[in-house]
């Protein structure tokens, strides 16, 4: 065929006209985009609108430092002039396909402290395909189920809604708001786990312990991280009761008060490897002893759900989180531990006269 | 003129895209447990299906056979992206409601049937009325079902709550896969019924012609 031929063919015709086509297309969905895009500024009075069913005045505030990236981001806050609150939005990890869920947070601030949630809305979501069965229900329990200082979760005082996944995600976004406001304009609490061995699976921010000197035990309330997994299937965060001895470091009491499995027939798969005979496994164990029972010579990182281990169970990664809250707790008691006066110079040690 | 009312009748009635021929299934199934969502999608594709008729119509002669699929899709993909704009910029509660349905109506039958059966074969204007008529009957079908099937089952109307009583299962799409099939044999049965009225009527007026004759 000649240079000539294909000009007249039927082929060059067919390659025009498509092109043609696509052209116009492209430009005119070029116009239209630069005509009809939404500003951010729309975006956020639209959010405004949705929450708050009126314009208000409001003041942006710098977000700085992101506190805890692994389960939340912080994206935009505001201080709500009209009323004193902040609006906070906050995008939450570990949702459905290790997706995310972006809310807008009306976090109420009294005495210093947060005192509240007035309302969530939902903004946005990737990959989040049950979002819709999220209902109202579900986001007005954020106002009544808020206890300072107690992160939300979903299994606790939620509605059923057969979005478990999104619901963490959205539990993570409005705890992360909270922090947040906390840390900014609250009394700021110090997180005195950050950093520490074994806290990779744990949520430090929202964990607890404090030294009994009646018992001479470390009472740890530990949350865990369950956004941390990769994988459809995501296990929740769970909130576990760990007393650790002040002497030996071993546990003397462990129990689980928020089971972060995703459904009950994974609550018993994880019973029948930490609680075999109706008692948890952890009771007695020090730190060696909860790193010897998975020894996979690698700090006790998740080892997947291969079979083998000893935790594979079918719900691996509760299991792992349980194990996990255990290595903390055992680890880092002492860091709880009753600071021990030091001697000075001239005072006489125990038993030191004695040997005098 | 009679032209234009076959035309008409046919995407409304006798031709309903949801109905009659089965089209549209995926967001019909997909949407129907709210009418608010229902409607609104109904509309979309009245407004893409109308323009995409008009358009591929008028190019029906400069489009060379061997591509018109592609230069059809690249048209219908062209206006439904420019649907979403226009829906996110002013109708945001619509566009949100929609979900990915909005995008799916690329790959909607009915469009892509209806350019291909219809909008390659007429005039601009007959393709505008086909357009609109096969809408609006693909609007009516979806908002009907979308009214029986937010009414039972969640006991509200376009978001206004009527009543507690609810039967849960309809607001699924399993209760819309229920809906669907009995809207579809009511309306086959209630367009059968007319069809054997009428024809009955004709061979009566037929019979009596040629009593007449023959006397």
């Amino acid at each position: 065929m000649t240079v000539k031929q294909f000009f007249k063919s039927s082929t060059f015709k067919c390659l025009i006209t498509l092109l043609c086509v696509l052209l116009v297309s492209g430009v005119f969905l070029t116009i239209m985009n630069s005509l009809l895009k939404v500003t951010d500024e729309e975006r956020f009075a639209r959010a405004i609108n949705k929450i708050y069913g009126k314009p208000v005045t409001t003041e942006a505030v710098a977000v700085g430092e992101q506190i805890n990236e692994d389960n939340y981001h912080i994206d935009e806050a505001y201080l709500v002039k009209d009323d004193g609150n902040y609006l906070v939005k906050s995008t939450g990890k570990g949702g459905f396909d290790n997706g995310t869920v972006t809310c807008w947070v009306v976090v109420v601030v009294k005495g210093g402290a947060v005192s509240g949630i007035e309302k969530v809305v939902i903004d946005s979501n990737k990959n989040q395909s049950y979002i819709s069965k999220i209902n109202s229900a579900f986001l007005d329990g954020f106002k009544a189920n808020f206890t300072p200082d107690v992160p939300f979760n979903a299994n606790v005082g939620f509605v059923k809604t057969g979005a478990t996944m999104s619901g963490n995600a959205i539990c993570r976004s409005v705890n992360g708001a909270v922090d947040f406001v906390n840390a900014k304009f609250g009394n700021i609490k110090e997180d005195i786990f950050k950093d520490k061995n074994y806290t990779k699976y744990i949520d430090t921010a929202n964990t607890k312990g404090e030294y009994d000197e009646a018992t001479a035990t470390v009472k740890f309330e530990i949350t865990t991280s369950g956004a941390k997994y990769k994988g459809d299937n995501k296990a929740g965060a769970f909130t576990i009761a760990i007393d650790v001895d002040a002497v030996t470091g071993k546990i003397t009491n462990y129990n689980i008060l928020i089971d972060g499995s995703t459904g009950a027939s994974f609550t018993q798969k994880m019973e029948k490897v930490i609680k075999p005979d109706g008692n948890y496994i952890f009771v007695g164990m020090d730190l060696e002893a909860v790193i010897n029972f998975l020894n996979n010579g690698i700090e006790l990182e998740y080892p997947g759900d291969n079979k083998g281990t000893p935790i594979s169970s079918g719900a691996s990664q509760s299991v792992h989180q349980c194990l996990y809250a255990a290595a903390f707790a055992t680890e880092n008691y002492k860091i709880l531990l009753p600071a021990v006066e030091e001697p000075d110079g001239d005072g006489e040690t125990e038993g030191g006269s004695e040997n005098e | 003129m009679n032209k234009f009312k076959k035309i008409t009748l046919d995407g409304l009635i006798y031709q309903n895209p949801t109905f009659m021929l089965v089209l549209g299934t995926c967001p019909t199934l997909g949407l129907i447990s709210s009418a608010f969502s229902s409607m609104g999608m109904g509309l979309t594709v009245l407004v893409v299906l109308t323009l995409s008729n008009i358009i591929i119509s008028a190019l029906r002669k400069v489009i060379p056979n061997e591509v018109r699929i592609p230069c059809y899709i690249v048209v219908i993909a062209t206006l439904v992206t420019f649907a979403r704009m226009f829906l996110e910029k002013f109708v945001p509660d619509l566009y949100e409601s929609l979900g990915g349905f909005l995008a799916l109506i690329v790959v909607n039958c009915i469009i892509l049937g209806r350019a291909e059966a219809f909008a390659n074969k007429h005039t601009v204007v007959e393709s505008a009325v086909d357009g609109i008529a096969n809408g609006l009957g693909f609007t009516a079908a979806l908002t009907v079902m979308g009214v029986i099937c937010e009414f039972l089952g969640n006991g509200s109307l376009f978001g206004y709550q009527i009543m507690e009583f609810r039967i849960s299962m309809l607001a699924k799409p399993a209760g819309a896969f229920l809906v669907y099939g009995i809207c579809i044999a009511l309306f086959v049965y209630i367009v059968d019924g007319f069809e054997r009225a009428r024809r009955v009527k004709a061979n009566k007026l037929a019979r009596e012609n040629l009593l007449k004759e023959g006397v």
